[in-house]
C-alpha cells in the first residue's frame, strides 16, 4: 500500500515538473529570433547593420507624396533617418512592420516612401514610412520594428532590429500629411 | 499437488575465479568504442561539409580574394582588369552629396574579350573596418549613362571603363579595396587596393 502511494506521488511530481518545464520553455522560434534594440522618437538607435533615428510619428486621414500620389485612409506616418552600419552586406530597409496586439501591418508600398530604401553605410538617408491602419487601431499601442533582412524571406533572423514602442492615441493627428522625399538626411 | 522447485544449477567451484579474470567492460566493447572514435568525428565532418557545401558550393559565393596592387592590372575570368584610378572629388557642385561625407570616384578599365563578361555590382571596402559601400550614381543626382557603367555587362564586349561613385562618411579615410566579382570566376574575386 505504501509503495503504491509513493509511486503515485512520484508520478504526480514528475508530471508537475514536466508541466513546469513545458511552461518555462521558450517557443521553438526563439533560437532564431531577432535581437531588438528599443528606440525612442528623436533618439539615434543602432543595431548590428543599421542606425536609425525616428524623427516624427503622426496620424493623418490623407497622405500624399511629392510626385502627386494621394490616398485617403487611416494613416500612421513615420519620418526617419537611417544609415547602414558594420560590414558590407545587404542594405535595403525591407523590414518595416507595425505590430498592434496580434496584428502586424507592413509599411505601404504605394506612393514613394522610404520602404525598401537602400541604405548607405555611415551616411544617413531620410524619408517617410506610411502604414494604412483599420479605423479602430489608432487608439491602441503598438511597436514599430525596422530591420535589414539578410535571409531569403524578408525576415530578420538572429540579427539586430530596432523596435520603437508607439502609443497611437497620443500621436498628433492632422488632416493631410505630405510624405518626406527620400534623400540625404544632412544636406 | 504442488509444483516442484526448479532445479538449481550445480555450483562450480572455480566460477568466482573465472569472473575475476573476465575481461572488463572497456575490453569487451573495444570494437564498438573504436568504431565510435572514428564515426563521431566522421559524422561531424560529413554534416559540416554538407552545410558548407550547401552555402558556398563550388563558386556559388566568392570567398577567396585575388589581391591586385594599385598600379597593376590582372587577367582574370577571361578579361583584363585595371589598373584602377580614382580619388576624392573635391568639387561637387551640381551633385547631391550630403554634409559630413566625401564623394570618391573610381574608374576600372575592363578589356573584355569578344564574349563580354558579367559581374556583380562592385563595392568599396574600408580595409581597417570592413565597412562597405555600393555605387550611388542615382542618389547623387546622375542619370544612367551607358558610357559610364557601374557594373560590367556580359553583352558589352571590347574595352570600356566602369565609373564607380561612392559616398562615404568623413571618417572613412582608407586605404580601401575595390571588390569586383565577375560571374563564373569560381569562388574567387578581384580585390584592388586603392588609396584616394
Amino acid at each position: 500500500m505504501r509503495r503504491h502511494v509513493l509511486t503515485w506521488l512520484l508520478t504526480a511530481a514528475l508530471l508537475a515538473c514536466a508541466w513546469m518545464v513545458s511552461k518555462a520553455a521558450l517557443p521553438d522560434s526563439s533560437t532564431i529570433e531577432a535581437f531588438p534594440a528599443t528606440a525612442q522618437i528623436g533618439e539615434e538607435t543602432g543595431a548590428r547593420n543599421l542606425v536609425v533615428t525616428v524623427t516624427d510619428a503622426r496620424i493623418a486621414s490623407r497622405v500624399s507624396d511629392a510626385a502627386g500620389w494621394t490616398a485617403d485612409g487611416n494613416w500612421l506616418v513615420i519620418d526617419l533617418e537611417a544609415a547602414g552600419a558594420g560590414e558590407h552586406g545587404p542594405s535595403a530597409l525591407s523590414l518595416a512592420e507595425l505590430t498592434i496586439g496580434e496584428r502586424t501591418f507592413s509599411a505601404t508600398e504605394r506612393g514613394t516612401t522610404f520602404a525598401r530604401q537602400v541604405l548607405v553605410t555611415g551616411v544617413p538617408r531620410s524619408g517617410s514610412l506610411a502604414f494604412e491602419l483599420p479605423d479602430d487601431e489608432t487608439r491602441e499601442t503598438g511597436v514599430l520594428r525596422l530591420g535589414i533582412p539578410t535571409g531569403a524571406r524578408g525576415e530578420v533572423l538572429l540579427d539586430g532590429v530596432i523596435d520603437l514602442p508607439l502609443d497611437l492615441s497620443t500621436l498628433p493627428v492632422s488632416s493631410e500629411i505630405v510624405l518626406d522625399e527620400n534623400g540625404w538626411a544632412r544636406r | 499437488m504442488t509444483i516442484p522447485p526448479p532445479p538449481v544449477p550445480a555450483e562450480s567451484s572455480d566460477a568466482p575465479a573465472v569472473a575475476a579474470r573476465a575481461p572488463g567492460w572497456w575490453r569487451r566493447n573495444r570494437l564498438a568504442l573504436i568504431a565510435l572514435v572514428i564515426l563521431v568525428p566522421a559524422t561531424a565532418a560529413a554534416i559540416g561539409w554538407q552545410e558548407w557545401y550547401q552555402y558556398f558550393g563550388f563558386g556559388a559565393r566568392p570567398v577567396s580574394a585575388v589581391e591586385v596592387d594599385e598600379d597593376e592590372s590582372i587577367e582574370f575570368a577571361g578579361a583584363t582588369w585595371g589598373p584602377i584610378r580614382g580619388g576624392e572629388i573635391a568639387d561637387v557642385t551640381g551633385l547631391d552629396v550630403p554634409r559630413d561625407s566625401r564623394l570618391i570616384a573610381v574608374a576600372v578599365p575592363v578589356q573584355a574579350s569578344t564574349e563580354g563578361i558579367g559581374c556583380a555590382t562592385p563595392t568599396l571596402v574600408e580595409q581597417s573596418t570592413g565597412r562597405g559601400w555600393d555605387p550611388v550614381r542615382d542618389r547623387i543626382g546622375l542619370e544612367y549613362d551607358s558610357d559610364e557603367p557601374t557594373t560590367c555587362n556580359s553583352s558589352e564586349a571590347g574595352d570600356y571603363e566602369l565609373i564607380l561613385p561612392f559616398v562615404v562618411p568623413d571618417d572613412a579615410d582608407g586605404p580601401f579595396w575595390v571588390d569586383i566579382m565577375p560571374y563564373d570566376a569560381g569562388g574567387s574575386y578581384l580585390r584592388f587596393s586603392f588609396e584616394p
